[in-house]
C-alpha cells in the first residue's frame, strides 16, 4: 500500500480542522515519549531527515485519516466497532501510544535499541565513570521528561545510542547493530560514527601504552590465523551439498517435505562420522595388515544382495579381523619376536571395541544435543492454545516460490482455517450420548485391529524364521547348491520388509475410518503404530539372532558374521522395498489417477511415513555395526540414492500434503525417535552382545575370550604389569567404572538437578500467570483511562 | 571516504587497533559462521578481508562490490559473503548493461524486482518491497542496499525477532504500526487468495478475526501491537523457519 504524495499537501488543514484546541494537540505531543524527540532530531541530524520526513508524512497522514474519517483507508465499520465514538482527538493520542510507533516509526526503534543497550552494558560491565549520571536513567522516557523540564543536555536518541554502543564490547556492539531492524544505510552511519568517535577516544590509549613487539606479532599471527578460518568457513559454506536440490524443493513443497529430506542430511551425517572413524581405526589398519585367510569363493553377483558368498571373508564381517596386536613382531605369522621394540602396539581387538565404543558415545551425544535443542525451540513456557493467531501469523511459507505452489498453499491455508473455525463451531456443541458410544466403538476397534495385526506379526515373523533356520540345514545338508542356499537367506528379510510396506497402508485404512478429530492425532497415531510394529519386529529378530548363535556355533564357525550378513540384507532389502513402494505408492498411483480415474489430483508425500522407514534402516545400521563395521559405508549409499529417488519422484509425481504440518514440532518428534526406541535400542543389544555373550571360538577379534568386555580387562590388567607408573588410569578403572557405587552417585545428582529444573519451570509458569493477570488489568486500566480521556475530549469538542 | 580510518589504522597505527584477543572469546564459538561478524574492530579486518577475497570473489560477478564496503555490508547484515557477492549479481542482473557501472547509486523499480522469482509469486511482494524500500517517494523501488536488507532478514541465520519486526510490518498494510481489524481481513485475504471465490465468507471472517484477536491481543485495545505479535511469533518456533527466501 502506497502513500499517495498528495497527502501531505492538505495534511495541515485538516490537522487544523480537527484539533481546533491546539494547547490540546500539543499537550498530546508532550505526554508521547517519541514524537517530541522525532522532531527535534529531524532539525538536528541531517542523515535521519529521510525518515523522518516518511514518519511525519506517515504520522500525519494517519492522523489525518484518523481525524477525518472518511477516507477510503479507514471508513470500515470495524474500527468504527471497536471505537464507536471516539472524538478525532482522542483516536490521534491513541495512534501515539508508544505501543503503536514502535512498530512504524525508526525513532522509536532507535531509542528501543538504545534502552536495550543500556540494560546490556549495565549487565556485562560497571559503567565508567563518566558516564554514571546517565546510567543512572532507567530509560528513554525519563529522560525525555527532563528534556521536557529543560535540562541542559540537548542531546537526541541517535547520538546518544552511538555513546551507548560505544561502551560496549566490539563482539555485542556489532551484535547489536546486526539485530537492529533499520534500514541498511542508517546503520551504516550508525556504524561510521562509532568508528570516528572511536578512533578518537582511542587517540589518548596509544600513546599511554605502545603494544610491545610481542603484542605485535601476537596480533599479526592472530590476524593470518583468522583469514585462515575464514577461508575454510567460507569453503565450508560453498561445500554445502544439495544446496539448490534443497531450495527446489522448498519451493515447490515448502518446509514440511522440505524437513523430510533435511532429517535424510542429518543421518547421511551420523553415518559419514561413523564411518569416517570405523575406516581409519579399525578397516584401514586391518586392511593394512591382512590376516592369512585367503578368500576362495569368486564373485557371483548374488552377493550384492545377500552379503555372503565372496563377500564373507573380507572386511565387511567381523570374522575377518584379526585378535592380535597389529605391528607387533611376535605375530603369529612372522617368526623372529623381539618383544620391546621402539613402537606403539597397535591392538585389534581393542581398536574394534573402543572405537565403535567411542562413535556411539559421541553419537549419543550429538543426539541428545540436538533433541534438547529442537526440544527448547518447539517448546515454551507457558505457552498456551491460540491456533487462530499462530496459523494466521505463521503460516505463509516464503519459501513457495512456484506460482502452483502457491496456490496449493492458499488453498490449503483456506481449508484448514475453515476446519479450524467448523471445529470450533462444533465443540460449542456437545456430542450427543449415542454418537459419544459409537465413536468409543469405532476406536477401541479400530485399537483392537492394530494390536492384534501386531501380534499376529510377531508370531508370524517368529514361526518364519524359525522356519527358514531349519530349511536353511536342511538344504546345507542336502548340499544344495551355493546360491540357492543363498537365495533362502534372502526370505526372511524380504517377508519382514513386505511387512513394513504394506502394514502402514493398513493402518492409513484403519485412520480413515476413524476419521479423528484433529489432523496432529491423526499423525501421532499412525506414527505410533508402525513404530510399535517395527520396533517389536526388530526386537524379536535380536532375541532370534541371539538365540540362534546358541544352535548354530557347532556347525557355523562364525554366528557374528551371519549376524551381520543377515542385518546387511535386511538394510538392502530395506533399500529395495522402498525403492519399490516409490515405485507402486507413488509413480504408479499418480498414474492410476490421471489416466483412469482422470482426476487432477496427485499421490500426497506421506512425510511420517517415509520418515519412519529411515529411522528404521538407521536402527538396522547401529545394530549392525558391530557385527559388519561397513555397513554405514552402505547405509551412506543408500540415502545418497535415496535422497535423488525421492527427490526425482517427488518433483514428478507427488504434490505437497494437505495436512496440518508443524515442521518444527515434526522434527523434534523426529529427532526424539531416533533417539529413544531407535538408537537406544541399538545401544542397548550391543551392550547387551559386549557384556554378555560369548564371542565365536574360531573367528574375529575377540576369539579367545568369554565375553568382549573381557578384552578391555585383560588389557587393563597387562597394562597395569607392563608399565606400573600410569597406575593412575588403572586406579579410574577399578574405582569409578567397575564401582557400583560412584554409578548410583552419578545418577543420584542427575535425578536431584532434574528435579531441581523442574521445579524452577513450576515456577516460572506460576509467575508467568501472574503476569498475565497483571497485562489483563493494565489493558482494562487502559480501556479506563480512553474513555475518561474521551469524556474530557467530547465535552470540549461539543462545546468549543 | 568513510573507511580512511581503516586504512590508517591497517598501516601506521597498529598499536591501536583494539588488542586482537578481544575479538575472539567465548562469544565467537556459536556464531562460528558469523565469526566476521562478531569481530567488528575495522583495524585489524581491513587486512584480512583484502587477502582473502582475491581474485576468486572478485571475478564472480561483473562489476565489483568494494572490499571495505563488502566487509562493512559482512558486519552489519545475516548474510555471508557468498550470499552479499550472490545477491550483488542478482541485483546487477536487473540493471541494464550501462546502469551497473554504478549500482550502488541506482534503483531498482518495483515492477522489476518483482520479477524475481524469489518474489513473483508472493501475495506479500508489494509489502515487502514497500517495507525495505527506503524510497522516498514510497513507489518501493529498492537500491542494494535495501535489497541486501532485505536478504538479510529473510536469511537463515537472522534472528526470530528481527524476523518478528519485519513481518509485523509487512502485515501492517496502513502502516499505523499496529493491526487491526482491517489489516487482519486483508492478511487472511492474502494468505487464502485474493479472488472472490476463494475468500472466507463475511461471517467466517468475522469469526475467525474475533478469535485471533481473543487469542492475542493482550491488553484488549482491539488491535495487536508489536510486542503482542512478536509474543505470538515467539509461541511457533516454525515461524523462523518458514519466514525464509532463499537467493
Amino acid at each position: 500500500m502506497t502513500q499517495p504524495v498528495s497527502f501531505t499537501l492538505h495534511v495541515l488543514e485538516s490537522r487544523d480542522g480537527a484539533s481546533p484546541d491546539l494547547s490540546l494537540c500539543d499537550e498530546s505531543a508532550v505526554h508521547n515519549s517519541f514524537q517530541q524527540l522525532l522532531q527535534e532530531q529531524s532539525m538536528e541530524e541531517p542523515e535521519l531527515e529521510l525518515e523522518e520526513l516518511e514518519l511525519q508524512e506517515l504520522t500525519l497522514g494517519g492522523r489525518e485519516n484518523l481525524a477525518a474519517g472518511h477516507t477510503e483507508a479507514w471508513e470500515e465499520p470495524e474500527s468504527r466497532r471497536e471505537h464507536p465514538d471516539f472524538s478525532s482527538a482522542t483516536l490521534l493520542i491513541l495512534a501515539d501510544m508508544p505501543s503503536r510507533t514502535i512498530g512504524r516509526s525508526q525513532g522509536a526503534i532507535i531509542s528501543q535499541f538504545y534502552n536495550r543497550t543500556v540494560k546490556l552494558r549495565r549487565r556485562s560491565s560497571r559503567p565508567p565513570l563518566r558516564q554514571v549520571s546517565r546510567s543512572a536513567r532507567p530509560s528513554l522516557r525519563q529522560y525525555d521528561l527532563e528534556l521536557d523540564s529543560g535540562h541542559a543536555e540537548q542531546k537526541d536518541t541517535h547520538s546518544l545510542l552511538v555513546k551507548e554502543l560505544q561502551s560496549l564490547s566490539s563482539s555485542q556492539r556489532s551484535h547489536m547493530l546486526q539485530a537492529m531492524p533499520v534500514s541498511l544505510a542508517e546503520k551504516r552511519s550508525l556504524r561510521q560514527e562509532l568508528g570516528g568517535h572511536r578512533s578518537t577516544l582511542r587517540k589518548p590509549d596509544k600513546t599511554r601504552r605502545p603494544l610491545s613487539c610481542c603484542g605485535q606479532l601476537k596480533h599479526v599471527f592472530l590476524t593470518g590465523f583468522r583469514s585462515l578460518w575464514d577461508g575454510f568457513l567460507s569453503l565450508l559454506h560453498s561445500l554445502q551439498p544439495w544446496h539448490h536440490s534443497l531450495k527446489q524443493i522448498s519451493g515447490r513443497f515448502g518446509s514440511s517435505v522440505l524437513s523430510y529430506f533435511l532429517f535424510l542430511k542429518t543421518l547421511l551425517m551420523f553415518n559419514i562420522f561413523l564411518f569416517l572413524t570405523l575406516l581409519i581405526f579399525v578397516v584401514a589398519t586391518q586392511a593394512a595388515y591382512p590376516p592369512a585367510t585367503k578368500n576362495s569363493r569368486l564373485f557371483t553377483g548374488l552377493e550384492l544382495l545377500t552379503g555372503a558368498g565372496s563377500f564373507t571373508q573380507t572386511l565387511m564381517y567381523y570374522g575377518y579381523y584379526s585378535n592380535f596386536t597389529l605391528n607387533d613382531p611376535c605375530t603369529p605369522v612372522s617368526s623372529s619376536c623381539q618383544p620391546g621394540r621402539g613402537h606403539l602396539p597397535y591392538n585389534m581387538p581393542l581398536a574394534y571395541v573402543f572405537t565403535i565404543g567411542v562413535s556411539f558415545f559421541i553419537t549419543c551425544i550429538l543426539l541428545v544435543y540436538s533433541m534438547s535443542r529442537s526440544f527448547g525451540e518447539s517448546y515454551r513456557v507457558g505457552s498456551t492454545s491460540g491456533d487462530f493467531a499462530i496459523k494466521v501469523f505463521c503460516a505463509w511459507d516464503y519459501k513457495v516460490i512456484q506460482r502452483r505452489s502457491v496456490r496449493l498453499q492458499n488453498e490449503n491455508i483456506r481449508t484448514q482455517l475453515k476446519e479450524l473455525l467448523g471445529e470450533q463451531q462444533s465443540k460449542s456443541r456437545p456430542m450427543s450420548l449415542c454418537r459419544k458410544l459409537g465413536r468409543m466403538v469405532v476406536l477401541s476397534l479400530a485399537w483392537a485391529v492394530s494390536v492384534g495385526t501386531v501380534v499376529g506379526c510377531i508370531v508370524a515373523v517368529y514361526y518364519f524364521a524359525e522356519h527358514m533356520l531349519k530349511v536353511h540345514r536342511d538344504s546345507r545338508d542336502e548340499e544344495s547348491s551355493e546360491a540357492q542356499q543363498e537365495a533362502l537367506l534372502l526370505a526372511l528379510p524380504v517377508v519382514v520388509s513386505l511387512m513394513n510396506l504394506v502394514m502402514p497402508y493398513l493402518y492409513n485404512l484403519l485412520a480413515a475410518w476413524e476419521k479423528q478429530e484433529s489432523p496432529a492425532l491423526e499423525v501421532y497415531v499412525a506414527i505410533f503404530r508402525n513404530l510399535i510394529l517395527k520396533m517389536i519386529v526388530l526386537g524379536l529378530l535380536c532375541y532370534h539372532w541371539l538365540s540362534r548363535k546358541m544352535g548354530y556355533s557347532t556347525e557355523d564357525n562364525c554366528w557374528e558374521t551371519s549376524v551381520g550378513q543377515e542385518l546387511y540384507r535386511f538394510v538392502v532389502m530395506d533399500f529395495v522395498f522402498t525403492l519399490l513402494d516409490t515405485f507402486l505408492g507413488e509413480l504408479l498411483w499418480r498414474l492410476i489417477l490421471e489416466k483412469r480415474l482422470m482426476r487432477k489430483q496427485r499421490p500426497e508425500f506421506d512425510i511420517a511415513r517415509n520418515v519412519l522407514e529411515l529411522i528404521y534402516g538407521q536402527t538396522l545400521t547401529w545394530l549392525g555395526v558391530l557385527f559388519c563395521p561397513l555397513l554405514p559405508a552402505v547405509q551412506i549409499l543408500k540415502l545418497v540414492l535415496l535422497f535423488y529417488i525421492k527427490k526425482t519422484s517427488l518433483m514428478k509425481n507427488c504434490q505437497s500434503p494437505s495436512k496440518l504440518w508443524r515442521a518444527s514440532h515434526m522434527s523434534t518428534v523426529f529427532i526424539t525417535l531416533l533417539c529413544f526406541p531407535s538408537f537406544l535400542g541399538a545401544a542397548i543389544f550391543l551392550s547387551y552382545t559386549i557384556w554378555a555373550v560369548k564371542p565365536s571360538i574360531a573367528c574375529g577379534p575377540f576369539r579367545m575370550q568369554e565375553t568382549i568386555y573381557e578384552s578391555g580387562k585383560t588389557w587393563i590388567q597387562e597394562l597395569e604389569k607392563s608399565s606400573p607408573n600410569i597406575t593412575w588410569f588403572t586406579w579410574i578403572h577399578q574405582h569409578l567404572v567397575e564401582n557400583t557405587f560412584f554409578l548410583f552417585f552419578v545418577s543420584g545428582v542427575l535425578l536431584a538437578v532434574i528435579y531441581l529444573q523442574i521445579q524452577v519451570v513450576k515456577g516460572h509458569r506460576r509467575i508467568i500467570c501472574l503476569l498475565k493477570e497483571q497485562i489483563a488489568h493494565e489493558g482494562e486500566d487502559k480501556v479506563f483511562l480512553i474513555q475518561k480521556l474521551q469524556c474530557i475530549y467530547g465535552k470540549q469538542e461539543t462545546c468549543p | 571516504m568513510p573507511h580512511s580510518g581503516i586504512w590508517v589504522c591497517v598501516g601506521a597505527q597498529l598499536p591501536a587497533c583494539p588488542a586482537p584477543g578481544s575479538l575472539s572469546g567465548p562469544w565467537a564459538l556459536p556464531w562460528s559462521g558469523f565469526l566476521e561478524t562478531v569481530v567488528d574492530a575495522p583495524g585489524g579486518r581491513g587486512v584480512t578481508r583484502l587477502r582473502q577475497l582475491g581474485p576468486a570473489a572478485m571475478g564472480g560477478s561483473a562489476s565489483q562490490l568494494p572490499r571495505d564496503l563488502l566487509g562493512e555490508y559482512q558486519e552489519l547484515t545475516f548474510l555471508t559473503k557468498q550470499e552479499i557477492l550472490l545477491a550483488h549479481k542478482r541485483f546487477s542482473e536487473l540493471l541494464s548493461k550501462e546502469e551497473r557501472e554504478s549500482i550502488l547509486q541506482k534503483r531498482v523499480p518495483k515492477s522489476k524486482i518483482l520479477t524475481l522469482p524469489e518474489l513473483r509469486a508472493n501475495p506479500f511482494r508489494d509489502r515487502i518491497c514497500r517495507v525495505f524500500s527506503t524510497s522516498e517517494d514510497g513507489d518501493g523501488s529498492m537500491s542494494f542496499e535495501d535489497f541486501l536488507d532485505m536478504l538479510s532478514v529473510f536469511s537463515d541465520s537472522a534472528t526470530s525477532e528481527i524476523k518478528s519486526h519485519y513481518a509485523f510490518r509487512i502485515f501492517d498494510f496502513d502502516d499505523d504500526g499496529t493491526l487491526d481489524r482491517k489489516d487482519l481481513e486483508k492478511l487472511v485475504n492474502c494468505l487464502t487468495g485474493e479472488g472472490d471465490e476463494t475468500r472466507l465468507s463475511e461471517s467466517e471472517m468475522d469469526q475467525l478475526i474475533q478469535n485471533i484477536l481473543e487469542e492475542s491481543d493482550i491488553d484488549k485495545d482491539g488491535t495487536i501491537n508489536l510486542s503482542e505479535f512478536q509474543h505470538v511469533i515467539s509461541r511457533s518456533p516454525d515461524f523462523a523457519s518458514s519466514f525464509k527466501i532463499v537467493l
